[in-house]
């Protein structure tokens, strides 16, 4: 349901709930066909474009062979899409008619991301389409139908449970507890240096401060939602913190793969970087996904979107209901110079419902394939990793080319709420200082580990 | 009141009324040095007093938009478009504590960015 928090509806009729489910039952059902040996329909509907420069034909060709394929992923994307937009409350016809349109386009992005002359000005398919959804919606105003397909967290999230099936649990064991140490380094020096900054340097009501250091530190636009909301922060600063992450992070979506790139890191490290110092979930894959194809690595290497999602998700976006009960305190307290006895009950159940629930399917989708793996014979689980997993991270892929297309149509900037020069300041100290601490712990001080992830 | 700058989110803002009495109430009694007859009429006044206060909560919330459901003995107050500190002010303003009712904002996206 747009435009509606999400915690307030029943759980049948949040984005969460549908990314996965729709996830998980691919997930599972691929594991199936990889069982009773008939992976040809999922195999099909694994599209991918080849490599090109001057003959567009063998792109045509290509995706000519292919067609049932094309088509299979369509129209199983289109009827999950649309049986969830039914339930969650969209206009499910201008969302299935939207949806078509955002699937033809994210054919021909991915097409022309596949372009090596495009390829050597680093514009692959993450940056490409969203500087061509950025472009058209700053320049058009999109119809209403269109817009209702543009539903970035929908995406991001399906493909993140996807991301966890092809996610080894053993991995999220070893590599998380160092992940959220890393986290919350860098989240709590860049929470508090924007916070103070904001109020001790400019002035600026807490509630304010702490709603801009959430979405520098925690996780972007959802940091500031969870912590502005937690903290009863007013709406117009809330939109000002929104539009500053927005900002930054699409920002970050070009400078940080490039500086990963100039500074000669391994992919490791480099997802581990992106995924401390970018704001956002969906601009943090975009970087990721952008890196990992300018890199230039072989086919199937994606160890930097790896380390960006244990990160990210394992290491930052699980803690938002702490971050907002701590605010929570504060606010009914130290900042309404109240004592706790005789200040507004906090509720302590602000940490479940700010926790992002799809998260646990992330969770869900790693243990189900590591279980999997596990129980097979050596030769028979290797070629379930190639096979089935791969199929899996083709069709995240897709995902995430339609989150990234959705990004650069959303991001509006004209509709995004104008702001002074001192939250832009606090804002600004915080990302001078966490982009720097976060390469040392990922390039300097951890490195070793990130390097170990396979 | 008009808003001046593009909003990028929705909100809603939830007064949280339970009418079970908060339970410093039965604070009072057990941790009294010395329980008498004439502590349980005043835990029993404050007990019946309870919901009478509710009522009068929503009475004031009625009065500025609020939509009521109820749940699980608890009352919800409802609004789309009075912000949690105008509402928190207001009932202070009508002679309410804060530890009466609980405050409960969500803000969601307005479109699908980021």
């Amino acid at each position: 349901m747009a435009g509606v928090p999400q915690s307030s509806l029943p759980f049948i009729k949040r984005e969460d709930t549908w990314a996965i489910i729709i996830a998980l039952f691919l997930t599972v059902a691929i594991t199936f066909a990889f069982m009773a040996g008939s992976m040809g329909m999922f195999k099909a509907m694994a599209v991918s474009v080849p490599s090109w420069s001057n003959d567009v034909s063998k792109v045509t060709a290509a995706m000519g062979n292919n067609i049932g394929g094309i088509i299979t992923l369509f129209v199983f994307f289109l009827v999950a899409f649309t049986i969830a937009a039914n339930v969650m409350g969209y206009k499910v016809k201008n969302y299935a008619v939207g949806f078509s349109v955002l699937f033809v386009i994210s054919l021909v992005i991915t097409a022309l991301g596949s372009n090596k002359f495009l390829k050597d000005y680093q514009l692959e398919t993450p940056l490409l389409a969203l500087l061509f959804g950025m472009i058209v919606s700053n320049l058009v105003k999109l119809p209403a139908w269109f817009q209702e397909a543009l539903r970035t967290e929908f995406y991001v999230k399906t493909g993140i449970v996807l991301m966890g099936a092809t996610l080894p649990f053993t991995i999220i064991m070893k590599a998380g507890p160092l992940a959220m140490l890393q986290a919350t380094i860098v989240s709590v020096v860049t929470f508090f240096s924007i916070y103070w900054a904001a109020t001790r340097l400019f002035g600026l009501d807490p509630r304010f401060g702490a709603t801009l250091g959430a979405g520098g530190s925690i996780c972007g636009v959802s940091g500031s939602i969870a912590v502005g909301g937690a903290c009863r922060a007013e709406k117009e600063h809330v939109s000002v913190a929104i539009s500053l992450v927005v900002i930054w992070a699409v920002i970050m979506i070009a400078v940080l793969p490039w500086a990963c790139l100039k500074l000669g890191m391994a992919p490791g490290p480099a997802g581990a970087w992106i995924g401390t110092s970018e704001f956002a979930d969906a601009a943090g894959f975009a970087a990721a996904e952008q890196y990992n194809a300018a890199a230039n690595l072989p086919k199937g290497d994606d160890r930097a979107v790896k380390t960006f999602t244990l990160m990210k998700v394992v290491g930052r976006d699980m803690f938002v209901g702490l971050w907002a009960l701590m605010a929570a305190i504060l606010s009914v307290s130290v900042w309404e110079k109240k004592k706790l006895s005789e200040s507004e009950r906090v509720d302590y159940g602000e940490v479940w419902r700010r926790f992002p629930k799809f998260v646990i399917g992330f969770f869900i989708a790693s243990i189900f394939t590591t279980v999997v793996i596990s129980m097979m014979a050596p030769k028979i689980a290797a070629g379930y990793e190639k096979e089935a997993l791969g199929v899996i991270k083709t069709l995240r892929g897709w995902t995430f080319t339609w989150t990234f297309l959705s990004i650069g149509f959303t991001t509006r900037f004209r509709e995004l709420t104008s702001f002074g020069w001192k939250p832009l300041a606090a804002f600004t100290i915080g990302v001078l200082i966490n982009v720097p601490l976060g390469y040392y712990l990922s390039n300097v001080l951890f490195v070793d580990y990130w390097l170990s992830v396979k | 009141m008009e808003k001046t700058y593009n909003e990028v989110v929705n909100h809603l803002t939830r007064v949280v009324l339970h009418l079970r009495p908060d339970p410093a109430c039965y604070e009072m009694v057990n941790k009294a040095d010395k329980v008498t007859p004439e502590l349980i009429r005043d835990f029993s006044r404050a007990v019946a007093g309870r919901p009478l206060r509710v009522a009068a909560m929503m009475d004031a919330l009625a009065a500025i938009g609020f939509e009521f459901t109820a749940h699980n003995n608890v009352i919800y107050a409802d609004s789309q478009t009075v912000e949690a500190y105008e509402v928190k002010e207001y009932l202070l303003k009508q002679g309410f504590k804060d530890r009466e009712f609980q405050i409960i904002l969500e803000y969601a996206r307005k479109w699908g960015m980021l």
